[in-house]
């Protein structure tokens, strides 16, 4: 500011001359800036060259114009704004913050085991220590043992499967494994068939099944006399739980309806996508006697006779009876030493970036893509896989027309051991009690409102205890595994 | 400022607006007729020089017409009119005095003076001139009090008492060297051609602001009110200003022939005249302390560079 060159100074004052000044009227009406411009700068170029006029303008200026205009907006701002800025970064912290606690929770929730379920396995624990020694065995190992041990493998499998389910089933099923001859495995095969029965029913069709699982015990009973054993006290079993379907709000659209298209003719008490499931059971089973085949030749046709007595209406029997025949003769020993040891029950779930639900059997080395409205089995197989999808493909088309086949964006997934629950997109919620083995799409209703937006979370504390998150922000609880929803 | 005797624009519009205004200036309250404001009317639009009807309609809007009114009742000597004036003015006159001159005495001789001139102690032609009838309303009657007042303080009170503060001290040698005949360019005309030439080419404001700082002192603050502004804003322009004035002169004088570098030095060689000359001319005129901080910090690098 010093550097001015003091020639200018020197020539600023020569040219400084004393006119006519401005009256006080114009100077007055230049410091309050009313002056017209051409008059305003008549007045600047006096005032560069009037010393005295300067003076004059200098000294007449209001009394409060300097802290209004100069110190107050500075001070103000200087108050206001940093807190401002800062009162944004702290509430962008707190957002960011909470967000990150609320995903923590939601995925440290499922972890936990469920307290009702917790008895059921302790007895399950209890029949397997005595039984079967392999689960805990590595996989290499495994295929020594499994010779040795079959039933206690397959026992082990099937048990996997029917983990989530009634106690009563968990009983018969010890009881079927404990009181037949360790080697025969027919019994075995179609006694654990039975129990899976009753596993796909708490989310199939809504007519009791009682009737219809009598008839299957008997068909089986057929086969296998350590059956009646078993189904002694089934009806109670299906009873239970046709009772609670009654009860249930939940409508189980795709599968439920499934029986249209595919020409069930038991009156719909069993539908096409039971038999599927049945087939998928049995796929299993399959594959479990492919094991066992050494011993139990003929494992893989009892198996395949015994699937049409129960799915017997069923357009696609004769295909799910060839699938399984060839599914028995085709998966080998390999097949089923790597998805044996592997219980699913500690499958590992994800959701890819895509938004596919996604399942690792081997604590995350690799992972699995699962196709909720096409459950698959443990990856036992494409032709499996194929097989069950031409039996579907109909019933799927026809359940999912009005989703408009749009791919389901999944956003949560929660897992209690085997019991899976995974929503996304458009309220898509979809349950599964094995795993991942079978899926059934729930659709919670309450008052008449059906959930349709996204779920952006789920929290499953327990089997029966859930709660979902809706992308606007509606929070859905169930205390009954699903059958039944509030909305808060 | 135009002196011209009768405008026929001005007249039509005026008598045109007359009512209109009367009302708006609250005439009535404070007896002014309508022909005697009809007359202010004329009068001040005659004194404005309003080109055309419109400019002096705009004219006659932009006036503040209720305090004209009521400067001109007062100077006409109503009573009703003095009693608002007093209400209204009377401690803001006494402020405004007080932050003039900045000592309560010389505040009340200043108000004083300003009263009686208000209330017209002079006469001409037998009649009291009040300077209150000077007033034209173009701008708030309170601003144009205290222009009167700094007016008033300029004129009188530096004159005659030098020696009441540092600030009054600065500006008096800005003065008294203003009219300072000695001739500090004797090196070279050219520096000082040049200079004018690049002063003359710069706004109006520039030089106003270069010469209320440099030559008057003023802070950035006090420049800044003066031209209803922000200081950064004079700030900058008074930093621009320096850098541009002294490339600009450098570039005349090269122009007319120097050398770069001789051009500068002549810059450099003229600041030490200059110096030489401001001691010198200060130093008859006012005893050392009389010199403002300002002045002296501003000597220090002079004399070092």
């Amino acid at each position: 500011m010093e550097k001015l060159p003091k020639i200018v100074g020197e020539r600023l004052k020569t040219t400084a001359v004393a006119v006519d000044h401005p009256d006080a009227d114009v100077l007055t009406a230049f410091s309050e800036r009313s002056l017209p411009d051409r008059e305003r700068s008549q007045v600047l170029e006096h005032l560069a060259r009037c010393g005295e006029c300067r003076d004059v303008i200098a000294l007449s200026r209001p009394a409060q114009e300097p802290t209004v205009a100069v110190v107050r907006p500075l001070r103000g701002r200087w108050l206001t704004w940093p807190r401002l800025r800062w009162g944004l970064v702290a509430a962008g912290v707190v957002v960011v913050g909470s967000f990150g606690v609320l995903r923590y929770h939601a995925s440290s929730h499922p972890a936990t085991v469920a307290l009702n379920e917790a008895p059921r396995r302790e007895e399950i624990e209890k029949a397997k220590n005595q039984m079967e020694p392999l689960p805990a065995a590595p996989a290499a190992a495994a295929n020594e043992q499994k010779k040795a041990t079959q039933n206690g493998l397959l026992d082990s499998e099937v048990r996997s499967k029917l983990a989530p389910q009634a106690k009563e089933l968990n009983r018969l099923e010890q009881f079927a494994k404990l009181q037949p001859p360790p080697r025969d495995q027919r019994p075995d095969a179609s006694g654990t068939r039975g129990m899976l029965r009753p596993q796909v029913l708490p989310h199939g069709p809504k007519a009791a099944p009682t009737q219809q699982w009598q008839q299957n015990a008997t068909a089986n009973a057929n086969n296998n006399a350590y059956a009646f054993q078993s189904q002694a006290p089934a009806p109670a079993v299906p009873a239970e739980f046709s009772g609670k379907q009654s009860s249930n709000q939940v409508v189980v659209s795709a599968q439920a309806t499934a029986p249209v298209t595919s020409g069930s003719a038991i009156g719909g008490a069993i539908s096409s996508d039971k038999g599927s499931q049945d087939l998928d059971t049995l796929a299993v089973n399959g594959r479990s006697v492919t094991a066992l085949q050494p011993t139990g030749g003929n494992a893989g046709a009892e198996v395949a006779r015994a699937k049409p007595a129960e799915t017997m209406p069923s357009a696609n029997a004769p295909k799910a009876q060839l699938t399984d025949a060839y599914a028995v003769s085709t998966i080998d020993g390999s097949n089923f030493t790597q998805t044996a040891p592997l219980a699913p029950e500690s499958a590992r779930w994800s959701i890819n970036a895509l938004g596919g639900l996604q399942r690792s059997l081997d604590q995350g080395k690799s992972w699995q893509d699962v196709d909720v409205t096409g459950a698959t089995g443990m990856g036992s197989g494409a032709n499996v896989r194929l097989a069950m999808k031409s039996s579907r493909e109909k019933a799927l088309a026809k359940d999912k027309a009005d989703m408009k086949q749009a791919p389901i964006v999944f956003r949560a997934v929660s897992a209690n051991g085997p019991d899976v629950w995974a929503g996304g997109s458009s309220g898509h919620l979809y349950h599964s009690t094995d795993a991942g083995m079978h899926w059934v799409q729930v659709v919670p209703t309450w008052s008449g409102v059906v959930l349709t937006d996204d779920i952006v979370s789920l929290q499953f504390a327990d089997p029966l205890q859930g709660r979902i998150v809706t992308s606007s922000s509606e929070i859905w609880t169930t205390a009954d595994a699903g059958q039944t929803w509030q909305k808060r | 400022m135009s002196s011209s005797k009768s405008n026929p624009a001005v007249q039509a519009v005026a008598s045109e607006m007359l009512a209109e205004l009367h009302a708006k200036a609250g005439c009535e309250r404070i007896g002014l007729t309508r022909e005697s404001f009809s007359t202010i009317l004329c009068e001040v639009g005659t004194k404005y020089g309003a080109s055309s009807e419109d400019d002096a309609r705009s004219f006659f809007l932009s006036l503040r017409v209720d305090e004209l009114a009521l400067a001109r009742a007062c100077a006409a000597g109503e009573n009703s009119a003095w009693e608002i004036f007093l209400t209204r003015y009377r401690e803001k006159l006494y402020l405004s005095a007080l932050r003039i001159a900045r000592e309560d005495s010389a505040a009340r001789e200043l108000a004083e003076t300003l009263y009686a001139d208000l209330y017209g102690t002079t006469t001409r032609e037998g009649q009291r001139v009040s300077k209150l009838a000077s007033y034209t309303g173009r701008g708030s009657l309170e601003g144009w009090l205290r222009t009167v007042l700094a007016q008033e303080y300029v004129n009188r009170y530096r004159r005659t008492k030098r020696l009441v503060s540092l600030d009054e001290e600065s500006e008096e040698g800005v003065q008294f060297r203003a009219p300072d005949p000695e001739p500090v360019t004797t090196s070279d005309n050219r520096l000082a051609l040049a200079t004018d030439a690049v002063l003359a080419d710069l706004p109006a404001e520039d030089r106003m602001v270069l010469s209320a700082y440099y030559l008057d002192d003023r802070t950035l603050a006090e420049i800044a009110r003066m031209l209803g502004v922000h200081e950064s804003t004079i700030s900058r322009k008074l930093d621009k200003l320096a850098k541009s004035l002294r490339k600009q002169i450098v570039a005349a004088l090269t122009k007319d022939g120097m050398s770069r570098r001789q051009a500068e030095e002549a810059l450099e060689v003229d600041v030490r005249d200059l110096q030489v000359d401001i001691r010198r001319s200060l130093a008859q005129e006012t005893p050392p302390p009389a010199f403002s901080e300002k002045r002296v910090e501003a000597r220090v690098p002079e004399g070092e560079g």
